[in-house]
């Protein structure tokens, strides 16, 4: 993979060219298999939010391997040096050639946070009250066609935009058309990394020293998703120590994952009781009026809402519905601690679309107590930097799992 | 009180001399006749004048009968002109309804006569909206395979380029 970068008034634009052993096939670091469609992508960052040229040559390597690493298998050449540091977890961590190297490394102080909108986020947010915010913001590619103008990324923006002037937030949006680079399964990040490449083509005008994500327990320890429902310490994407991990520290903007050890129903609750509340969104459909409240995604939020709450559920929504289709059929489902959660804990939950969930998945109030605690190892793994004020925090607002609670994290899939 | 003696007079005698006798009691005699004559026109009289009451009676009965009649006649000529006047009161309250139907007859008329034209209207704006329905689908249609096509064109274009850069390096390295 050769990849190359230009630059004019703050918009970065990424083409690459396939070597011989390359494919437009390949798996994202999840697994989930991919296919690409074309070879360039822009970075529009804030006019004049950059002194020129001058990003750290590892910052735009990093940038542009979350969008080429699927299709990559041997070598990658960057069209500037990288540091022998960034070279070797290349190396060691990915069996990946990278080059040319040389230069040194970079470092910064300052703890950036990837910010969606979305309620884990803000969570993350309420932990560090002083961070700047920088939103990715969809726009639509040059080359393709945009067949997916319900995603409101402008909502989001604006949403993230209104932040910034009603709480003195520092939000910073970057703009990219780099998911339409995804022809299969759909537009998307090629690397979830890719949610990055703003806080990395600004880390150095920022002084960036980390990287803040919203990703919960869930989504680090257990499997998460779209990934095997499993106890996941290696997971390749968001663990310290997994090839993601030692890449991104590589450049000096290591993750950062506050809300790590917090299940969805704990980052919902400090969401709704922060001064953000009013700004959070997770609904990519919904427009300035607020949420659709009628896609998937709505229902689950819904669905966690509704058990931090201890209320019933509220949704237009049946069981037949499309959105609803998934909680008709038998377990696992992905993130499915949270739905055990919410079924333990929503009144009445027999009478709404999850109701088949329910009674498949008998969880109890008792059975999802470990949920409303934190899981102390995801708070070991952040960097020493910021460790004191996520642990003073969680003891603060949180509390730690017991031991018992613990093996429920860590046996999670196994039984 | 005096007896009066009957003999046996011929009659030519006797009217002779009841000529005489009569002209000697020519008054009493007269008297007699004129008090029978007026006991009898009395009688006539009473009789007349019992016949006449009988008559007044009759009459009077007749009248009141006939007054009875008449009030009846009269109650029943001012029920009818109450009823007639009712009736008529309803004829007009009926002739305001039906000048009222007629209204909303004519209304409804109306009111049909635009609907059909808004049906008419809305005929041929649904065969339009079909057609532009149909020609949405197709233009959608056709959308969904140019992309399609578009982002074949385009991984073709990033291959051809790895071919090129291929060959390049190939020739490069003849060349050496
Ligand atoms: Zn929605």
């Amino acid at each position: 993979m050769r990849v190359k970068w230009t630059v004019a008034d703050d918009v970065w634009n990424l083409t690459f060219l396939l070597d011989p052993e390359d494919e437009i096939t390949g798996n994202c670091s999840d697994g989930a298999a991919l296919e690409l469609r074309t070879n360039s992508c822009q970075i529009r960052l804030p006019k004049g939010a950059t002194n020129g040229a001058n990003v750290h040559p590892d910052l735009l390597a990093v940038a542009a391997w979350t969008v080429v690493a699927p299709w990559t298998r041997q070598k990658v050449t960057f069209d500037r040096p990288i540091s022998p540091a960034l070279a070797e977890v290349f190396r060691t961590h990915w069996n990946v050639d990278a080059g040319p190297v040389g230069g040194d490394p970079r470092s910064g102080t300052r703890l950036g946070i990837s910010y969606s909108g979305g309620a884990d986020s803000m969570a993350a947010a309420d932990m560090f009250p002083d961070a700047p915010f920088i939103h990715f913001q969809r726009i639509s590619h040059p080359r393709v066609p945009n067949r997916w103008s319900f995603y409101r990324s402008d909502v989001l923006a604006g949403l993230a935009q209104e932040t910034a002037r009603e709480t003195g937030r520092e939000v910073t949006t970057v703009q990219s058309d780099l998911e339409f680079l995804l022809r299969l399964p759909r537009p998307g990040y090629p690397e979830h990394h890719a949610v990055t490449v703003g806080a990395l083509l600004l880390a150095d005008e920022l002084d960036l020293g980390g990287i803040a994500l919203g990703y919960e327990l869930g989504s680090r320890w257990l499997g998460g998703d779209r990934y095997t429902h499993r106890y996941s310490p290696d997971n390749p994407m968001w663990s310290a120590d997994g090839k993601w991990g030692r890449l991104m520290s590589a450049v000096g903007l290591p993750m950062v994952l506050p809300v790590g050890g917090l299940s969805e129903p704990v980052t919902m609750r400090i969401a709704m009781e922060s001064d953000l509340a009013p700004y959070v969104r997770w609904c990519l459909r919904g427009d300035r009026s607020g949420p659709c409240q009628k896609c998937a995604k709505c229902l689950r939020k819904e669905l966690i809402l509704a058990a931090v709450e201890r209320r019933p559920l509220r949704t237009a929504l049946s069981a037949d519905s499309t959105p609803a289709r998934k909680w008709q059929e038998p377990p696992p489902y992905g993130g499915q601690e949270t739905i055990e959660y919410g079924c333990a804990h929503v009144p009445g939950i027999e009478h709404t679309p999850f109701a088949k969930a329910a009674a498949h998945l008998q969880a109890t109030e008792e059975s999802t107590r470990w949920l409303e605690h934190c899981y102390a190892p995801a708070i070991a793994e952040i960097p020493e930097r910021w460790r004191k004020q996520v642990d003073a925090y969680i003891a603060d607002k949180v509390g730690l799992m017991t031991e018992d609670e613990v093996r429920r994290v860590e046996t999670w899939g196994t039984r | 009180m005096m007896r009066f003696v009957r003999v046996l007079v011929p009659v030519p005698a006797r009217r002779a001399v009841r000529s005489r006798l009569d002209a000697r009691y020519v008054t009493r005699a007269g008297l007699r006749e004129s008090v029978e004559k007026s006991r009898a026109d009395l009688r006539k009289t009473r009789e007349d004048l019992r016949k006449t009451r009988e008559d007044l009676r009759q009459t009077q009965e007749e009248l009141r009968a006939s007054v009875q009649e008449g009030k009846g006649a009269s109650q029943e000529i001012r029920k009818l002109g109450q009823e007639f006047k009712a009736e008529r009161k309803k004829d007009a309250a009926h002739l305001q309804d039906m000048t009222n139907g007629l209204r909303q007859l004519e209304a409804l008329v109306q009111e049909v006569t635009a609907l059909r034209a808004e049906v008419r209207q809305l005929r041929q704006l649904k065969t339009a909206v079909t057609k532009a329905g149909e020609a949405a689908a197709t233009g959608h249609q056709l959308a969904l395979q140019t992309a399609e096509a578009l982002d074949h064109v385009l991984q073709n274009e990033a291959r051809v380029w790895q071919a090129v850069d291929g060959l390049t390096e190939r020739t490069a390295a003849t060349d050496q």
